[in-house]
């Protein structure tokens, strides 16, 4: 299993980065039980974050029962993305995103029922009170949780062990 | 966790949102209802505004709390007929909806029809109860023209 998780958890974070590409992404570990986060924030390009030791590290973290985030990274601004977090949203609100031409980039299945979607809205970094509207907006429009809508605000990333699943690793289904 | 979905490419009106937002966010707001709300002043409305005003009704009628599951289509009701009563146009009002309300266009077929009909039903005295059933067992009826007067409400 430990050559296949590896696998499967390298495939998920590559499918992901490449969907969502950005010169750098901010990871941040928050242990589940105790809401504490990992010491130390860190900046990885794409390439840095699928070599072997970098998912090794996060998969120990992983099991040690930290969850792992990323949020693409520009500075005192918000890369473009923006994440709405479809908690018992409506099922449909996906194929309502695509109807609308609010197209997700990325869309996680963090539990039954939980949804999470990156949109991407523009190429060029967004002012932080825009990124914050646009999440507010696609939030109240899908069904988002509000409480995650500023404008950087993290998501999960791909290939690693929620506690909510039991599911195990990320799968790319489509 | 499942990576359900991954595939590069911007939202394809992304950035007529992004318009909409800038535009609207660049006078500071006065008022919940500050947004085109004057029949003189029909102007297109933006998405946030047009969210600013679907959300400022939804809170100063509590329909989260009221309605843990409501249904939209009557919120849509009461919104228009409380902006038919502010003197808003049709074709504005209708703009807000399509803007605003929740999961639009939902699973009408005919997302322009039904806007039209739910603006021309709100154009009709309301009948003193709520139209859906689910609703008038969960509450008292809301009457719109007076749950919307108290212009200190919204955020």
């Amino acid at each position: 299993m430990g050559n296949l998780g590896f696998l499967l958890t390298w495939q998920a974070i590559r499918s992901q980065l490449a969907a969502m590409p950005n010169e750098l992404y901010l990871i941040r570990l928050i242990h589940h039980q105790t809401g504490r986060p990992f010491p130390g924030e860190r900046l990885w390009t794409a390439a840095q974050l699928v070599r072997a030791a970098t998912i090794r590290f996060l998969r120990v973290r992983n099991g040690e029962g930290c969850d792992v985030y990323i949020q693409p990274y520009t500075g005192n601004q918000n890369a473009g993305y923006i994440l709405v977090d479809l908690d018992r949203a409506d099922p449909t609100a996906v194929e309502v995103m695509r109807a609308n031409g609010h197209d997700p980039c990325v869309v996680l299945q963090t539990s039954p029922g939980h949804l999470q979607a990156w949109i991407r809205l523009s190429t060029s970094p967004l002012e932080p009170a825009v990124a914050t509207a646009a999440g507010r907006h696609l939030a109240h429009l899908y069904g988002g949780d509000w409480a995650s809508t500023d404008w950087r605000h993290l998501g999960r990333l791909a290939g690693f062990k929620s506690p909510h699943d039991g599911t195990g690793i990320g799968m790319l289904r489509g | 966790m499942k990576l359900v979905h991954a595939c590069a490419g911007l939202a394809p009106r992304g950035e007529a949102l992004l318009q909409s937002l800038r535009h609207c966010a660049r006078p500071p707001p006065t008022s919940p209802f500050r947004c085109h709300l004057t029949a003189t002043e029909p102007g297109p409305t933006s998405a946030e505004e047009a969210t600013t005003i679907y959300q400022s009704c939804m809170k100063r009628w509590h329909i989260l709390e009221r309605f843990p599951q409501p249904d939209w289509s009557i919120v849509d009701l009461w919104v228009a007929r409380y902006l038919l009563s502010q003197g808003q146009p049709d074709s504005q009002i209708q703009a807000i909806l399509r803007l605003a309300s929740p999961h639009f266009p939902r699973r009408h077929g005919d997302p322009d029809g039904y806007l039209r009909r739910t603006v021309a039903r709100a154009a009709f005295p309301s009948p003193g109860r709520a139209v859906c059933d689910d609703h008038a067992r969960a509450a008292a009826p809301l009457e719109t023209s007076s749950a919307c007067s108290n212009s200190t409400g919204g955020r």
